[in-house]
């Protein structure tokens, strides 16, 4: 019988050191007034439906807020983006959000002045790469934020 | 019912160092050894293609395919073997007769007449069909139980429907229609009826001529077989006048470029290369059910959903979702203030397998006004300690959060 002993991270040391303080009360939970961009994301596997606003000035977030239904990890998640993100260039804030996108799909090594490696919660965020069938979740927030600066995309989806 | 756990060698294993309890087989079942060693011997002696030989092996391939179809046949007691049409699954099945059987009769002044129980692909293709033929697609309710409010449904049956399709057992809520009554109703009108047998033919003895069912349709992954194999059952008198769903080889008598003449039933429906290893263990899976009894199976499941109906009580926080008088098979809940992605995730987590999320029935998870449950559903292998892990695993849900 197959008996694989697993090293893989515990997920509920990540539900209780990073994931239930976002989720039970998330940062910057909310709309913005309709001068601010709005982008929606939808994980149409477990029917999440997230959105972002993004008010800026002179090329920085200034404010940005979010509001939706999903679980604990894709609301903590996107709490997170919203702390990490505000009052960043939108170009800095780009570079972070694909940094962290493509780092959750690679198994490379971070470099030292990584900017994930340097934030501790994102850092301990990407022990979700244990457990593939939840990346989407994480993923969610930080695809729809990049897709506000997107024309062509209307709805990000993570299908 | 316990010594049959040690025929499935998947429930055998851990899971994050924990004995995997599978809760998840309204998914998909998982397969006895017989079903896989019938697979594996198919393919090490038996393969080649079917009726398209006159060799040895095709001759093998051949039988074995055309014996699970007599399984079939025999196992829902159809008239006779031209009944069975092997397709890939529930939805092409579906898929089917929405094409072959109804397109042709729909139009403006027609409908087909579904549940507001019923899993995606019961609910599509007939959007679809409905769509092409400018018809309308009518929606009988259900109560806060989650069962398909009989009466309503009879009362909205008239010579405009051209077809009524519903599960037999709902897979998000695990309720039992009442398909018989349903069918008389529906034949006093002349309307036929097709039930969408996914998530009752692995638990319940189903009889079609006793039901009078006119089309019967399940999947084999569902009922401890392959993926990728299914069934249409149809009564033969109107599966005869149905044209054909996809064309291509063996589907044909005669092809000239001036015309083709079609093949009789079952092939005509049946175009192209088959899944025939897959249908080999269906005949397995067929034959393994057979020897068990669907009335012990039948017995044994009842027990076991009360009793995991009844320990799930005690978890705090929980609201058990679908409390129909006649249920079988599986029971959907959600935990207050947690999403049921997160509950599957730390269940996971100590080797419990259950679905969570929508189940393929958004508008059943609509009418009760939530995104999603998590629902632990059981089969044949299941014992009372599997719903003791889930249990506890589900306190431990509680703990994390709280
Ligand atoms: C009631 C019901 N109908 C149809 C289906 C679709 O079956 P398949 O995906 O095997 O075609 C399912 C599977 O989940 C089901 O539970």
């Amino acid at each position: 019988m197959a008996n694989l002993k697993s090293d893989k991270a515990d997920i509920t040391k990540l539900y209780k050191e990073l994931v239930i303080k976002h989720a039970s009360n998330p940062y910057n939970f909310g709309s913005l007034k309709s001068d601010a961009v709005r982008s929606t994301g939808i994980n149409p596997l477990c029917g999440d439906k997230l959105e972002i606003y993004i008010s800026t000035h002179n090329d920085t977030i200034k404010k940005i807020r979010f509001e939706g239904v999903g679980c604990a990890i894709s609301i903590a998640s996107a709490s997170m983006l919203t702390e990490i993100l505000k009052d960043t260039s939108i170009s800095e804030a780009k570079k972070i959000a694909w940094s962290f996108i493509s780092e959750l799909s690679s198994n490379r090594e971070l470099s030292e002045n990584d900017f994930i490696k340097n934030n501790k919660e994102l850092s301990i965020l990407c022990a979700v790469k244990d457990f593939p069938t939840r990346i989407k979740c994480v993923n969610l927030s930080w695809q729809t934020f990049l897709s506000a600066f997107d024309d062509d995309i209307k709805i990000t989806s993570t299908e | 019912m316990d010594a049959y756990r040690k025929d499935f060698p998947a429930i055998n294993q851990s899971i994050n160092d924990n004995k995997l309890v599978y809760l998840d087989s309204a998914a998909s079942s998982q397969m006895p050894t017989s079903v896989i060693d019938e697979v594996a011997r198919y393919q090490m002696n038996d393969h080649a293609n079917v009726h398209r030989g006159i060799h040895t092996l095709s001759h093998r391939a051949t039988m074995v395919y055309e014996k699970t179809r007599q399984d079939l046949s025999d196992f829902i007691n159809a008239k006779n073997t031209n009944e069975i049409i092997f397709t890939s699954g529930t939805t092409e099945s579906i898929n089917l007769v929405a094409q072959s059987y109804c397109r042709p009769k729909l139009n403006k002044n027609k409908k087909i007449l579904i549940s507001h129980l019923e899993h995606h692909s019961n609910i599509v293709p007939w959007q679809i069909v409905c769509e092409q033929t400018q018809s309308s697609l009518e929606i009988a309710p259900i109560n806060n139980k989650g069962e398909i409010i009989t009466e309503d449904l009879i009362s909205m049956i008239d010579e405009s429907v051209v077809l009524i399709s519903i599960s037999h057992v709902s897979n998000a809520l695990g309720s039992v229609s009442e398909v018989k009554k349903i069918i008389q109703a529906a034949h006093k009108n002349g309307v036929p009826v097709l039930v969408d047998g996914a998530q009752s033919i692995p638990h319940i003895k189903v009889d079609v001529e006793e039901l009078n069912a006119d089309f019967y349709v399940f999947s084999g992954h569902k009922m401890h077989a392959p993926t990728g194999t299914g069934i249409l059952y149809g009564k033969e008198d109107l599966l005869e006048k149905m044209p054909p769903y996809k064309s291509g080889g063996d589907m044909i008598l005669e092809v000239k470029f001036t015309g083709t003449t079609y093949n009789d039933l079952p092939y005509k429906f049946e175009a192209g290369t088959p899944n025939i290893s897959g249908i080999a263990g269906l005949g397995a899976a067929v034959g393994y059910l057979r020897k068990i009894g669907m009335i012990n199976i039948e017995s044994h499941e009842k027990n076991l959903l009360d009793y995991m109906s009844s320990e799930l009580k005690n978890v705090d926080g929980i609201n058990l979702i679908g409390n129909a008088d006649n249920k079988i098979g599986v029971q959907s809940f959600t935990l207050e203030n947690i999403h049921s992605h997160d509950i599957g995730t730390i269940l996971d987590h100590q080797g419990v397998a259950i679905r969570t999320g929508h189940h393929c029935a958004m508008p059943v998870m609509e009418f009760f006004g939530i995104s999603g449950t998590a629902r632990a559903s059981l089969a044949l292998y299941n014992n009372k300690e599997d719903i003791d892990c889930l249990v506890a695993g589900l306190h431990k849900v509680n703990e994390v959060f709280s």
